[in-house]
């Protein structure tokens, strides 16, 4: 119900595993001897550099020795950093409520707002009431003029869940879309069933007729 | 109406679990690389700890153990970000079917894989005979795993399946699920 960041994971999972892909196989065959006769065959004009040359030559101690190259490096490590955190805090989930609904908006005759907080506690509340339902969580997104209303239904293991959703469609909706005086642009219900439990509609009736 | 496509309940893994990873990890290089480089900035020397490694990696030939073992790691991860990024994985809920038209122009009704478990196991430990049940959904598929005491395993089994198989199909599930049981007598 909540919603995370698949798009963006996924895009950068992409990207990322494109480029070590690209890099670790590139060093693999350079690493391994193998690139040589590679590019040979293939008649590209470029010889890889030998396996017995050192990683990293005086050359690269040298700059890491010059200041504006230790300061490139740290803001790129910042960048890193931050960009790290970015994405850190783009996996928790959000549930990208609707700002208020502005119901009247002539600043002269007075502004009438409404939080949809209050909306989706009532629907939680209406919901809760249904046979069968022990919990519900709503999100209401959208606008006062195409409300969105996303519900997550917990039902028990011996409800009717056609029912149940046909009493969501009818009354909860119903009430919701009243009270806005508009249709819902979209109603969308996430059923879970709770775990299975004793309750008061189950005896135990022992041999010898008694009831406990 | 309008013409942008409704993002559905029904989703498929968003891969948090590799992206908090690879994020945690790229957030310790980049934090490690500014400890490092206002270190040197304000003692004229990198830390020991910085120093030290990058010697001996700079030490090493293109064609060492630690250049190879490096780049091998390197490729087996690309591989898995890869995977991770491209292979779309299952879903985690399954579409019902429900009522629509007034007062909702569109609609959309899901029920998670777990509940669907819970509504068969639920279902299957109604049916008599039946001692122990576990339930679990793989795409569309439920197992079902009954342990009983009764020497008829086979009827036990037709039973469970039916009862199951009935119960998911009249709560709406589109396309309805394949139920599979295995059943297993419980030796007194």
């Amino acid at each position: 119900m909540r919603q995370t960041a698949a798009r963006l994971n996924r895009t950068w999972l992409t990207v990322l595993g494109l480029v070590l892909v690209v890099a670790g196989a590139a060093g693999l065959l350079l690493a391994t001897g193998a690139a040589g006769p590679l590019l040979q065959r293939t008649g590209v004009g470029w010889t890889p550099p030998d396996t017995g040359r050192r990683l990293f030559g005086d050359a690269t101690a040298t700059a890491f020795g010059l200041t504006w190259v230790v300061v490139v490096t740290a803001l790129v490590g910042l960048v890193l950093a931050l960009l790290g955190i970015a994405w850190l805090l783009a996996q928790i989930p959000r549930k990208h409520e609707a700002k208020p609904f502005r119901l009247h908006d002539e600043a002269g005759t007075g502004l009438t707002r409404l939080d949809p907080g209050v909306l989706a506690d009532a629907v939680e509340t209406q919901a809760k009431t249904l046979p069968g339902v022990t919990g519900a969580a709503a999100v209401i997104r959208g606008s006062a003029a195409a409300p969105e209303l996303t519900l997550r239904l917990t039902v028990d293991d011996r409800t009717s869940v056609p029912d149940v959703l046909g009493l969501v469609h009818r009354e909860v909706a119903g009430s919701l879309a009243t009270s806005l005086d508009t249709r819902l642009r979209r109603l969308a219900v996430q059923v879970e069933v709770g775990r299975a439990h004793l309750d008061t509609s189950q005896v135990s009736v022992p041999v010898g007729g008694t009831t406990r | 109406m309008s013409s942008t496509r409704p993002r559905r309940l029904r989703r498929r893994p968003s891969r948090t679990v590799p992206a908090s990873i690879v994020a945690a990890v790229i957030t310790a290089l980049g934090v490690l690389t500014v400890i490092a480089g206002i270190s040197r900035l304000v003692t004229g020397t990198w830390p020991s700890q910085v120093s030290t490694p990058a010697g001996s990696v700079a030490g090493q030939t293109l064609g060492s153990t630690l250049a190879v073992v490096a780049t091998a790691v390197a490729l087996v991860v690309g591989v898995v970000l890869l995977v991770a990024g491209v292979k779309p994985g299952g879903f985690r809920s399954a579409q019902l079917s429900g009522p629509e038209g007034e007062p909702a122009e569109q609609t959309d009704y899901v029920i998670t894989n777990t509940a669907i478990a819970r509504l068969a196991a639920a279902e299957a430990d109604r049916v008599d005979g039946v001692d122990k049940v576990g339930a679990s959904v793989a795409g569309r598929h439920v197992r079902l795993r009954v342990t009983t005491t009764s020497e008829q395993a086979d009827e036990i089994r037709g039973r469970v399946v039916r009862q199951v198989t009935d119960t998911l199909s009249a709560a709406g599930l589109d396309p309805a699920p394949r139920v599979s049981a295995t059943v297993t007598t419980k030796d007194i």
